[in-house]
């Protein structure tokens, strides 16, 4: 009779994908409820309420508004992680002449999660913020109406709410970058 | 109630609920907006390393946060 003895063995795993969550950017236009699209392909600012717009086809005459912009970071899947929390969003870039980034988000006083309304071209009632031009360090867009929310299932942020105001002095358009930054714990 | 739209970007595929979105397979990446590899066809495989450093700061900040030297 073989003799059997416990002993300790290496187990090696590895994720091939499915290991990480599944995040994309998304964006709702037109009157409530109105159209969510999924991962959009740019958060181009301008004269129309549309996505992934066209800005040269939709200029903004200086000294006006573009259309806010109302966008979500989504989980479409939590793969193999448990979390995803601290949501800092920023713009990199500068703006033409004087015009100003305004947004929701912020580190503090931050106003809790908004129910999505028509996006407007008048100057913002809810982005009312500077938008940060480097990574703010913390958290500044919530998850369930708090900076300290996370997302734990497969779900999305609050509502990113932003819009470029212009001054009747701007002559030129710009390109600048928007970044969407989150912490993942596996 | 007022019904909503999901389109999906990519494909401009229109759904009337976000489980049919996630669920289709989209014919721009051959895969569902679930998958990885969905967006990492559309990034280039940029979100892979986006993962990987949202994974970094995820676990170094948890770490900070439940060391016992971080006093929290």
């Amino acid at each position: 009779m073989d003799n059997f003895k416990l002993s300790t063995m290496e187990i090696k795993t590895y994720f091939k994908d499915g290991f990480a969550a599944t995040v994309e950017i998304d964006e709702r236009n037109g009157a409530p409820a109105g159209t969510l699209t999924h991962n959009i392909t740019n958060t181009n600012m301008g004269s129309t309420e549309a996505v992934n717009l066209n800005p040269v086809t939709n200029p903004v005459i200086a000294g006006d508004n573009t259309y806010e912009k109302w966008q979500k970071i989504d989980v479409t899947a939590m793969g193999g992680s448990s979390e995803i929390d601290n949501l800092q969003v920023w713009r990199t870039g500068a703006l033409g002449g004087s015009a100003v980034h305004v947004t929701n988000a912020r580190t503090s006083s931050y106003g809790g999660a908004e129910t999505y309304a028509t996006p407007i071209v008048t100057d913002s009632t809810l982005a009312t913020q500077t938008m940060p031009s480097s990574d703010p360090a913390a958290a500044n867009l919530g998850i369930g109406g708090s900076l300290t929310g996370s997302i734990t299932s497969a779900g999305s942020s609050d509502y990113l709410i932003h819009q470029i105001q212009t001054n009747s002095a701007d002559v030129a358009g710009s390109t600048s970058t928007m970044n969407y930054q989150y912490d993942e714990t596996a | 109630m007022l019904k909503e739209i999901h389109k999906c970007s990519p494909c401009d595929g229109s759904f009337a609920t976000k489980v049919e979105y996630v669920a289709h397979k989209c014919p721009v990446t051959g895969h569902n907006p679930a998958e990885i590899e969905h967006q990492d066809a559309l990034t280039d495989g940029a979100f892979s390393k986006t993962s990987e450093k949202a994974l970094e700061r995820g676990a170094l900040r948890k770490g900070e946060e439940t060391h016992p030297a971080a006093g929290k």
